[in-house]
């Protein structure tokens, strides 16, 4: 998983770019100091290695310089008197005795010119096992006239030092000579006669060359005129190898041209070693002026840097000191920020359940920790506040819930609620609903007997919700009843109940409100309508006919208002609806009303029930699917009364019902209810012959398999419901899940009786006597419906 | 035959050591010890003589069945000494030098001819100014005193030069010093030696011998001419290894180049690698013929001509017979 650095704590941020930083700028200066240094360095060693190669070039020109005026003396003697052998040996001898670094000296003469009869003649003094011997040069082994000591001076006309050479009497001496000519003028012309020499020991310079102090693995060499290494540290180059083949053999492409700067007694100081691509060094090289000799000094890099990288050392030691030290202290500063930090969340977290009485971290200072956790401090004391406010306003709240609910029980209560209401009778049927949007609405109906002939019925609606209204009801129905007496109008009635109403109606409530009273002998209904919505009757000719009159203002306007009435006639099984704008103001998620038209729609399809109940049903049905799942916005109000003619009157009711509990002794009273609810439906014999014995198998069915051997008690529901077409009987039991209708085949019938799968015959039989039979599971419930059709016994 | 017991025999690798003892046994039965001989270099040991020294070192003398010892050359042996004194049965010398001797009155015979160029150059540094020939005139040219004037001097006579002749003994610090403005030089010795005391090649200009029609053919080998009678077989021996071993140093130039230092070293003789890596590299250039056949082969007409050079400066009195000259 990647986790990102955003999600790191605060200590790692401060850590990562405090120390980054800190290690950029850091390295920055290093990095500059570095170079600062390194040049200052640079200039010191240019310096040094000037001062050094000047000094060791003045001590070796010291001596080479001293060497020189040996011959450079005796050559003007030579030239100016006639000298003799024996004077020639006291000059020669005591040069070669005292001074050390001389180990020869000759006076050589050109053919003849010392003594007509002599073509050789050179006196020599040289050291030999450390005694002094004189020799005399010359000979065909040694025809000194033409080598190098005496032709180059004699050719050039001038001293010369000449290229460093081998000690010829063996030895491993390295030599060079210095010769001077001299001259002779014999008749007034001045003619080469000869040349003086010093040969000198070279093995002291190697001496003092390596005794150089340059670092520890630095030296210096020196090469001749010609590049030949005349000392080195490396034995083996010495008098072998140039500086030019070194240059061939393991050099820089620069190197001749390095070399030849330094035999043309050039001097000069460069950052890297022309002779050697091994080791990073410097090289300095400066002229020896008098023999045209080079001296040649390395300077190997790291040593010379060696302090600098000391140093460096040093400071980059103490730089990664100075950070992992500030590294401590951002872990600790950090630490010291973000610890109150984590010990507020936690206790925010503590908070967060509910518990108010924890302690905050003691928190010393004012800086933004402090000031944070004055803050919570102040949120924890705030919020214990509020919830302990929010805990007596929920108690009162609830209190007046409570309240509410008896409210609601209390205005439930002064409704009719017990249906069917009439059972005695057989001329008129009412039911009817209230569902108050609140717990306590502003609706109301009531119905009531005025004396034997006359039923009262009222639907009203006042304007607002909730107690108001419900008690504004309460007074409007209590009015009702107290203005009702016998042979008042609907009208009369009404225009009381308003001037009553209007009577310190201080609050301007009103209630549309319907009122009919129906004269059970002649079907005619007298009625008032108060700006309620029109009732509709549906008719036994299965019309729909509004009651579209309204007779005046809402009760509790106007107080003077007379009211006038109207009258309407209910024929044998016809019906009034009444409702309050709940039904008809019905909303859908979609914001639309369900309206007038649609209603009246909706009345038709109403038309087949002859049941007061079953109307109520089914529209309240047909509303809710046009609602779906919107909350109801206003109270909802119906009421149907159904008109009959007595001799066809359904009965006490349309329908019945039997709780039985699941035991085969109770199949007894399912006979006797249906047997009597069919007689009282006044049912042909044959079809109640059908429904008992459906009834019979189906109960017996359900005691026997629904509930097998479960041993508690349950309880079966039948209902009986007839309308004018058929009867409809319906089994609910908590039995198993069960459809019978599923093992019915028709192969069992052929089958021996004892066979057959147990029910199974049964239903079969149910089906063949039933028009239709019917089953489905609901909740946990099994429904089983049957229905028979019936033949209307007037013959219509 | 029995079959069976030839096969066993081959198995146990017996076949083979009775072919070894049907080889060694004549060699047993002749008799010979390695013949003893002595190799004189004309100069200090270098490698102008690599072949020599391969020769020896790989074995091909002792497989040509000879016992060689070479000798330390130089200033101290002039050839004429080396045969009068008989310090050597074989030495090496320039043609020229070779057929002078026998002017002399010390018969010497050519056994192979193994220079087929001649390293020999003139230089002038270019800011003397002399760019052609006959810019020598009138200046002071310097060439050695010793056994190797005639050519240089024939040069300078074909061409009519007059000029000033020094005489030099063997370093070349008079021309770096500008004690002469012309210097004979050999092509793989002195000429590098320039360079190596700092002087480029562009600096100098060079009139190659061979280029001016003067190609006299220089190193040879040589024995004495009562030697050759005596023993013919030793002396081709000697120079068919010295042939191998040139083939063996010019295909294996770095151990040819140690093996040279080696020998300077021990000898402290100045030893230089660079230059003793160019010294070997002319000298294939010299040895080498540009026909094969001819590797070691002394050609006629440069006998000739050589010939013709040294009685033109009455060098040598009377011509040579070229076939009692060159032996093989």
């Amino acid at each position: 998983m990647r986790i990102s650095i955003r999600d790191k704590s605060i200590a790692f941020k401060l850590r990562l770019y405090i120390l980054t930083g800190l290690l950029l700028i850091y390295s920055a200066i290093m990095y500059i100091d570095y170079r600062i240094s390194r040049r200052i360095l640079l200039n010191n060693v240019t310096q040094n290695a000037t001062h050094l190669a000047l000094s060791t070039v003045y001590q070796i020109e010291s001596v080479l310089t001293a060497a020189q005026k040996i011959p450079l003396n005796l050559a003007p003697i030579l030239e100016n008197i006639d000298i003799t052998e024996p004077q020639i040996r006291n000059f020669l001898k005591p040069i070669v005795k005292y001074n050390s670094e001389v180990f020869g000296s000759a006076v050589a003469f050109e053919p003849y010119s010392f003594d007509p009869d002599a073509y050789f003649f050179s006196p020599y003094y040289y050291v030999h096992d450390d005694s002094l011997i004189y020799k005399k040069l010359g000979g065909d082994e040694y025809v000194y006239f033409y080598l190098d000591w005496y032709q180059i001076p004699k050719t050039l006309n001038r001293p010369v030092w000449t290229e460093p050479y081998f000690d010829e009497n063996g030895g491993n001496i390295i030599m060079s000579t210095y010769s001077v000519p001299f001259y002779k003028t014999r008749e007034d012309n001045r003619q080469f006669a000869g040349i003086v020499t010093v040969d000198i020991d070279l093995s002291w310079l190697k001496g003092m060359i390596e005794s150089i102090n340059i670092t520890k693995t630095g030296y210096a060499f020196l090469i001749s005129q010609r590049g030949t290494f005349i000392t080195h540290p490396t034995d083996s180059l010495i008098m072998n190898e140039s500086i030019f083949s070194m240059a061939e053999e393991r050099g820089f492409a620069d190197a001749r041209r390095i070399g030849r700067e330094m035999i043309a007694g050039k001097s000069g100081f460069i950052n890297y070693n022309p002779f050697s691509a091994n080791v990073d060094a410097w090289f300095h090289y400066s002229p020896l002026p008098s023999c045209n000799w080079s001296l040649g000094i390395v300077f190997p890099e790291h040593e010379l840097m060696a302090d600098l990288h000391q140093q460096f050392k040093l400071l980059l030691l103490l730089g990664l000191s100075g950070i992992v030290l500030l590294f401590v202290v951002i872990t600790l500063i950090s630490k010291m920020i973000t610890r109150p930090l984590v010990q507020l969340a936690r206790i925010s977290d503590i908070i967060g359940t509910g518990n108010f009485d924890v302690t905050l971290p003691e928190v010393r200072g004012n800086d933004e920790i402090g000031k944070l956790n004055h803050s919570f401090e102040l949120m924890k004391q705030e919020l214990k506040r509020y919830m302990e406010n929010l805990r007596e306003t929920t108690a009162i709240k609830e209190r007046i819930e409570s309240e509410l609910k008896v409210a609601h029980d209390i205005q439930q209560s002064i409704i009719p609620k017990i249906f069917p209401p009439f059972p005695e009778r057989e001329d008129v049927d009412v039911y009817a609903i209230l569902n108050p949007a609140r717990e306590v609405g502003g609706d109301l109906f009531d119905f009531f007997f005025v004396g034997d002939k006359k039923l009262a019925f009222a639907i009203g609606d006042v304007s607002g919700k909730g107690v108001p209204a419900s008690l504004f009801m309460a007074i409007t129905r209590t009015l009702l009843r107290s203005k009702v007496f016998h042979n008042a109008s609907a009208s009369q009635i009404v225009s009381r109940i308003n001037s009553d109403l209007c009577q310190d109606n201080e609050n301007t409530m009103f209630v549309t409100f319907f009122l009919g009273i129906l004269d059970l002998e002649t079907g005619v209904i007298d009625y008032c309508n108060a700006g309620h919505n029109y009732p509709y009757i549906l008719r036994a000719d299965n019309s729909v006919e509004a009651l579209d009159v309204t007779h005046g203002a809402p009760l509790g306007l106007f107080e003077d208002m007379n009211y006038k009435g109207g009258s309407v006639r209910l024929d044998k099984q016809e019906f009034i609806i009444l409702y309050t704008d709940g039904i008809s103001e019905a909303m859908n998620i979609r914001g639309e009303l369900l309206g007038e038209e649609k209603l009246e729609l909706l009345m038709k399809e109403l038309c087949v029930y002859n049941c007061p109940k079953i109307i109520i049903n089914q529209l309240m049905e047909k509303v809710n699917e046009f609602t779906g799942v919107a909350d109801q916005s206003d109270d909802i109000t119906l009421l149907v009364l159904g008109y009959y003619l007595k001799k066809d009157a359904p009965g006490f009711s349309c329908e019945k019902q039997l709780i039985i509990s699941n035991k085969i002794e109770e199949i007894a009273r399912v006979e006797t209810f249906v047997e009597h609810t069919a007689s009282q439906w006044k049912i042909d014999p044959e079809t109640l012959n059908a429904l008992m014995v459906a009834s019979e198998e189906i109960v017996s069915n359900i005691i026997n398999y629904g509930y097998g051997d479960q041993a508690d008690e349950q309880s079966i529901h039948i209902t009986m419901t007839r309308d004018k077409q058929r009867i409809i009987i319906t089994f609910k039991d908590t039995g198993a899940a069960f459809n019978p209708l599923e093992r019915e085949s028709p192969d069992s019938i052929a089958k021996p009786l004892e066979e057959r799968e147990s029910g199974g015959l049964g239903i079969y039989f149910v089906k063949q006597l039933m028009d239709k039979v019917s089953y489905q599971r609901e909740g946990r419930f099994n429904m089983l419906t049957i229905e028979k059709n019936i033949v209307q016994a007037n013959g219509e | 035959v029995n079959f069976e017991q030839f096969s066993i025999m081959k198995n146990k690798g017996f076949y083979p050591l009775i072919v070894a003892v049907f080889l060694v046994f004549p060699l047993l039965l002749l008799g010979q010890q390695p013949a003893k001989v002595r190799f004189m270099p004309h100069w200090l040991h270098q490698a102008q003589f690599a072949g020599y020294y391969m020769a020896s070192e790989k074995g091909f003398y002792s497989d040509h069945g000879l016992e060689v010892e070479i000798l330390d050359g130089g200033p101290a042996y002039p050839v004429k000494k080396v045969f009068v004194e008989e310090l050597a049965e074989f030495c090496t010398m320039f043609l020229s030098r070779a057929i002078e001797l026998n002017d002399e009155g010390i018969p010497i015979v050519n056994i192979c001819q193994t220079s087929q160029k001649s390293a020999l150059v003139f230089v002038a540094k270019k800011s003397s100014g002399i760019e052609h020939i006959e810019d020598f005139n009138g200046k002071r040219i310097g060439f050695w005193r010793s056994d190797f004037q005639e050519l240089p001097r024939a040069f300078l006579s074909k061409y009519d030069i007059e000029c000033d002749i020094v005489p030099i003994t063997s370093t070349i610090n008079l021309f770096l010093s500008g004690g002469v403005d012309v210097m004979g030089v050999m092509w793989f010795n002195e000429y590098y030696q320039l360079y190596d005391a700092g002087i480029d090649f562009d600096e100098l200009n060079s009139f190659f011998f061979y280029e001016y029609g003067l190609n006299f053919p220089e190193d040879g080998i040589y024995t004495s001419a009562s030697f050759w009678d005596k023993k013919p077989d030793v002396c081709r021996k000697f120079a068919e290894a010295t042939l191998q071993g040139w083939r063996y140093a010019f295909a294996h130039k770095e151990e040819a180049i140690e093996v040279v230092l080696r020998y300077q070293r021990t000898r402290n003789i100045p030893a230089n690698k660079a230059h003793q890596r160019w010294m070997l590299n002319i000298m294939e250039k010299v040895i080498v013929p540009d026909n094969p056949d001819h590797f070691g082969h002394l050609d006629k007409t440069d006998f000739k001509n050589t010939e013709d050079v040294l009685i033109k400066s009455n060098s040598i009195n009377k011509p040579l017979i070229y076939e009692d000259f060159n032996k093989r």
